[in-house]
């Protein structure tokens, strides 16, 4: 079948390269931590109100039996009999978790109109969306990994992972809370929608993009046709595209879109169309907008 | 004709019209179009789920697009329709008589629609019907003289049209007078119909034709339009012809192109011949180039060949065409000296004059060449001189020192060597006057001018040899003017100068007159005298349609009448020979029908008869083919396009539209389009070639001396040292600057860079042609020639053969009053490793022997004392003589250089002389 050529056939260079484009034009992203109380944005560590590794004080707890005696604070434990230890509050980068779906829908690009510009495949622009933003989550010193791994990862490896995803259903690491999570997908397997609502459920924010082929959201057909599904087993389906039969389409296709969107809100999570016929730029800076902040600098690469 | 399967409508017939039944097919084709839609187009579209699982109504059949449906059937259509042989025939329907009379215009005026005419006869013919149809056919010029217009019979259709075809276009005038007796014959009224069959033009004879076909039955003119044109006048020009075109009045503006054509029958030259809007008549200068001239056999007309567009040329055509060939040196001395001179005067008012170098002999185009004392000695001038004259030319040769010394190949008879003084200081007998000319030679009846004097002539050894015309002589009875037949051309010889150093006739207005009795040899050579030698036989005869072609007939013409000879079934036009000479006879020549004065004139008012449709002439056309073209270009677009679907070509719908109706347009066109018109011969562009550059002049020295390499190494080498010493002495005493001497091969460098060529000549073998003829020119244009013989000279026979070709004049021994032994040192002597030779110069130069003191300077130096030797090295020459030889060196060197300036010198004693008695 032409998806499964089209999969073994990702060339993650290519999408590599459009991907450091995007990022550069974007600038170093910091994830916003709105839920935190805090007003203003801030690039690198965020204070995770407990104690642990950090620069910020937190409090003074009593010297534990066993413990090492060069850990006590002696200008504290001065003041009063016993001994004290000097705790911080620890800090820990955000984490930015992508997922791009990696279902056989997605391995589809309508066949342009005018031949001069071919559109991507839907994967391969989700793709390239997810590497920009970690590309750029890194340059802000923000953690960034793919859903189903969790783990922390450089953004071209974050790419790899993604691509060599197994097609299948939603498969999610646990997720902590304040991580921000972006899904780029079509949503047009039966399980996707669904699997919103849980991830949210772990604490984490999100943006929902909707990754569509123009063809998907037009409908530009006319006349007698067989229209077939990307899967194997699918029947092809002999229709009379006629304007009667666009508009079911269109009707059918809003109410996909409405579900996408519903469950995004429900869940407190943005929600983004992106057509694949739109720049990459576009999305890219959509998606930051939502998640967190861009650089002072603007694009100035450190 | 009408079968009984065919079908008519009007104008418009069917050859098979039960191939129109096929089109009850379309239907069915259409419905089967229809039943077969094209396949689905299937597309992959994940987004289909959305559509959900409802099962739906499967969508109608796909209904192929309109344009398929339309080519398929048009294609069908065309094919079927084209099958049946459908023709437009436009001949109007006439209710065909019983018996009809034919009339064919077949004059020299209908060949150019001569095919038109002979279809719409036929077309009038075969509409004939039934057994009792009869025909007759007449024609109204002879088809030979001895075959007069007879009473037409009375035949069945098919043995008329089998007549018809057998007619043919005269080239020459129609004689209606005698058809129209012929047809009085007639019973009147044994015709139910009488047709004319016209080109439409000429008046003469048209009303009693008239009367007599309005005699025997109703009669109509049929005139059959083509386009006219005849040439009315022509006449050489120096470089062509001038060509006056008449074509019938009323037209608009029009351009033929007026051909050239050569013998073997190319065109060799072409010019553009406009008629602007109503004129009758164009006048155009037809340039051919002047190699091609004398190849150049007729003049027609491109868009109209016939008999009235041809002119064939003769030689009496030809505009004379004067080479002037003179012997003299040193370029044009003082006019009134150079015979050329004399020559160009007295020709130039009635030919065009051309002075040739005289190398340039053989490559100049001329009829006419007069040679002015030039010896044309050596043997391929000469054949190529006498294969010219043969073919044609006529060579007059003027003597003159050098030929009264080399003698010439061109003399019509064996020359003497030397001179013969009359009159002068040393012989008894006064200047000769003119005898008298022969009466039956060019200059016959001139009168004798008693000025002239002759006082130096070259004698012909035999003046009784056979076949030597004598044409005028000295009071004494020896030839002046002496000349003989060669095949087409003539060698004449004019025994005395043509300046007036031997003979005071160039000053006479006599001599103009000789030479131009002279031009008429042209064409006629062979009676010189105007007396033709028998009757001119055709030999090739013209045809109407202005084709050269074997003569029907044997035709003569007696040279008496030739200058009033038209063209006629007595005297044909063509090319007609009497002995060697060619006279062509044309239609626009002589008292022939196309007159200085001639007009196209329609026959229509003249003749008063009501005309009939020329419609009917035009040929049926056949529109079947252009019907299957079509038809199978529509299948072809469909086959194209289906199987583009079939291999899934993307081709966006509209532009599929767009090819689908852009190759309908061009079927079309192609369908529009006549029957292949004959492809049009251009004379192919030729490209420029480059020139190649003239040598590079700038690494030349201001003075150059060569020695002629003669291949042996010892001469070459010590050539070289001596004038390379002689460089040195020069650049030490003088003020000349030479560059290093150059060893020079006579046949290949360039020798005009060279003031001197020093050659020391041993070998006897002769010069070739080339050397001769580019040593010839280096001499003739100013070179110094300096022949050292060495100091064991060879035989003066083997020198004479070597140097035989040049043509060279008589040398004398050098003087000590010769400006050579003047020119920087005053020399008594000249020695070389030898002494006491004498040094041989020309004669006839400045200082010497012969000098007339007219400041000519010699080119040729003759010694046999080994200088270049005595130059090259001290050793075995006395320090005296070798300085004596270097002097005579630089003297040769500035002699080269500076010509006659020193030539006062030579005089100095005299001129010393004189001074103190003037100031006494």
């Amino acid at each position: 079948m032409a998806a499964d050529r089209h999969r073994h056939t990702l060339d993650t260079n290519a999408l590599w390269v459009d991907a450091e484009r995007a990022a550069a034009l974007l600038g170093p992203l910091s994830l916003q931590r709105p839920e935190m109380g805090r007003l203003g944005w801030r690039q690198g560590p965020h204070p995770r109100r407990r104690a642990g590794q950090g620069s910020e004080f937190w409090q003074y707890r009593p010297l534990e039996a066993g413990e090492a005696v060069d850990r006590v604070d002696w200008r504290r434990s001065g003041r009063s009999d016993s001994l004290y230890v000097r705790t911080h509050e620890r800090e820990l980068p955000a984490r930015l978790a992508l997922w791009a779906d990696p279902a056989p829908s997605m391995d589809y690009a309508s066949a342009p109109r005018a031949a001069a510009t071919r559109l991507p495949e839907k994967r391969q622009r989700a793709l390239v969306i997810a590497a920009a933003l970690a590309l750029a989550a890194e340059e802000g010193g923000e953690a960034c990994a793919a859903l189903s791994l969790a783990r922390p990862a450089k953004a071209r490896q974050v790419l790899e992972q993604l691509s060599a995803e197994a097609s299948g259903t939603l498969h999610s690491a646990p997720l902590a809370p304040g991580d921000t999570v972006v899904l780029l997908s079509d949503f047009l397997e039966p399980d996707r929608i669904g699997a919103i609502a849980p991830l949210a459920s772990q604490g984490a924010g999100g943006v929902v993009v909707h990754v569509a082929d123009p063809a998907e959201a037009d409908f530009p057909f006319e006349g007698r046709m067989e229209l077939v599904d990307v899967t194997p087993q699918a029947e092809p389906r002999l229709i009379d595209a006629s304007a009667q039969t666009r508009a079911r389409y269109l009707e059918a296709w809003s109410h996909h879109v409405n579900a996408i969107e519903g469950a995004a809100r429900t869940a407190g999570w943005h929600y983004l169309l992106h057509r694949t016929d739109t720049p990459v730029q576009e999305a890219v800076t959509a998606i930051a907008a939502l998640i967190g902040g861009v650089g002072v600098g603007g694009g100035a690469r450190r | 004709m009408i079968s009984p399967a065919s079908f008519s409508l009007g104008p418009f017939t069917l050859a098979a019209p039960a191939v129109l039944a096929g089109l009850a097919a379309l239907p069915l084709l259409w419905w089967l179009i229809r039943r077969l839609p094209p396949p689905t187009k299937r597309v992959v579209f994940p987004a289909v789920r959305l559509l959900g699982p409802v099962v739906e109504q499967p969508p109608p059949q796909a209904r192929p697009p309109w344009w398929l449906v339309v080519l398929r059937l048009g294609a069908v259509t065309a094919i079927l329709l084209g099958l049946a042989g459908p023709r437009w025939d436009p001949t109007p329907d006439t209710p065909a008589p019983e018996r009809l009379l034919v009339v064919m215009d077949n004059g020299w005026q209908s060949a150019p629609g001569w095919p038109e005419m002979v279809a719409a006869a036929r077309t009038r013919i075969e509409a004939l019907e039934g057994d009792e149809a009869r025909v007759a056919l007449a024609a109204t010029a002879v088809s030979a003289a001895n075959r007069p217009i007879r009473t037409p019979d009375w035949v069945t259709p098919k043995t008329a049209l089998a007549l018809l075809e057998q007619m043919t276009p005269e080239p020459w005038p129609a004689n209606r007078e005698a058809a129209a007796r012929a047809l009085a014959r007639l019973a009147p009224g044994s015709a139910d119909e009488a047709l004319w069959v016209t080109g439409g033009w000429g008046v003469e004879g048209a009303k009693p034709l008239a009367q007599a076909l309005e005699r025997v039955a109703g009669a109509r003119l049929l005139v059959v339009p083509a386009r006219m044109f005849a040439i009315r006048q022509y006449e050489g020009t120096a470089d062509g012809w001038r060509v006056q075109m008449v074509r019938p009045s009323g037209l608009p503006e029009e351009t033929v192109r007026l051909l050239a054509i050569d013998t073997a029958g190319r065109p060799r030259a072409e010019a553009p011949v406009s008629f602007p809007a109503g004129e009758t008549t164009a006048t155009v200068n037809l340039k051919v180039a002047v190699g091609d001239l004398a190849r150049i056999s007729r003049l027609t007309v491109d868009e109209s060949r016939s008999a009235a567009t041809t002119a064939l040329v003769d030689a009496a055509s030809l505009h004379p065409r004067v080479a002037v060939l003179s012997g003299e040196r040193r370029g044009e001395p003082r006019p009134l000296q150079s015979a050329a001179y004399y020559v160009r005067r007295a020709l130039e008012p009635y030919a065009s004059v051309e002075a040739v170098a005289a190398e340039n002999m053989t490559r100049t185009e001329a009829n006419l060449r007069v040679f002015l004392d030039l010896p044309v000695t050596t043997q391929a001038q000469a054949d190529a001189m006498l294969r010219w004259v043969r073919e044609g030319g006529i060579a007059i040769t003027f003597a003159g020192p050098r030929i009264a010394e080399n003698g010439t190949r061109l003399a019509p008879g064996q020359l003497l060597t030397g001179t013969r003084a009359v009159g002068t200081r040393l012989s008894w007998d006064k200047p000769q006057k003119l005898g008298g000319f022969a009466p039956n030679g060019p200059l016959a009846g001139m009168t004798i001018d008693p000025e002239v004097t002759i006082t130096r002539q070259v004698l012909a050894a035999d003046p009784s040899a056979p076949g030597l015309m004598r044409w005028a002589w000295l009071e004494d009875g020896t030839p002046l003017v002496t000349a003989r037949i060669v095949g087409a051309g003539a060698l004449v010889m004019v025994h005395a100068n043509a300046d007036p150093r031997w003979t005071n006739l160039p000053l006479s207005g006599l001599f103009e007159q000789m030479l131009r009795r002279f031009l008429p040899l042209l064409g006629r050579a062979s009676q010189p005298g105007g007396a033709p030698q028998g009757s001119f036989a055709l030999e090739t005869a013209l045809d109407a349609d202005g084709a050269l072609a074997n003569p029907r007939q044997p035709r003569q013409v007696a040279p008496e009448v030739w200058d009033n000879a038209a063209a006629s079934p007595l005297t044909p036009p063509g090319l007609y020979r009497a002995g060697t000479v060619t006279r062509a006879l044309n239609l626009m020549q002589g008292n022939g029908p196309i007159s200085p004065l001639f007009r196209f004139e329609p026959v229509v008012p003249e003749a008063g008869l009501p005309v009939a449709s020329a419609d009917g002439v035009r040929a049926p056309v056949n529109l079947a083919t252009p019907l299957l073209i079509l038809g199978l270009v529509l299948a072809a677009i469909d086959g194209f396009l289906s199987l583009a679907r079939l291999l899934n070509l993307r081709l966006p719908r509209p532009s599929a539209a767009r090819a689908a109706a852009s190759a309908t347009a061009v079927a079309l066109a192609l369908m529009a389009l006549p029957h292949p018109a004959g492809a049009q011969i251009f004379p192919p562009g030729l490209p420029l070639e480059d020139r190649p550059g003239s040598p590079p002049a700038a690494a030349v020295e201001p003075v150059l001396l060569g020695h002629v390499a003669t291949g042996n190494a010892l001469l070459d080498s010590r050539a070289r040292d001596g004038l390379a010493m002689l460089t040195r002495i020069l650049g030490t005493r003088t003020a000349v600057r030479a560059g290093p001497p150059q060893p020079v091969n006579l046949e290949r460098d360039e020798l005009g860079t060279y003031a001197m060529l020093y050659w020391p000549l041993t070998g006897a073998k002769p010069l070739s042609p080339e050397a001769a003829a580019r040593l010839a020119a280096y001499l003739s244009t100013g070179g110094l020639l300096v022949v050292d013989l060495g100091s064991n000279p060879p035989p003066p026979s083997a020198v004479r053969a070597v140097l035989q070709p040049l043509g060279l004049p008589r040398l004398a021994p050098l003087n000590s009053d010769h400006v050579l032994s003047r020119s920087f040192y005053l020399l008594d002597r000249y020695p070389g490793r030898v002494q006491g030779q004498a040094v041989w110069v020309e004669a006839a130069t400045e200082g010497g022997t012969e000098g007339g003191g007219d400041g000519a300077v010699a080119s040729v130096v003759m010694g046999s004392a080994d200088w270049a030797g005595a130059w090259a090295s001290p050793d075995g020459v006395e320090p005296r003589q070798r300085e004596w030889a270097l002097r005579f060196g630089v003297n040769l060197v500035m002699y080269a250089l500076t010509g006659t300036y020193k030539a006062d010198q030579v005089h100095v004693k005299a001129i010393l002389d004189r001074l103190p008695e003037r100031k006494r």
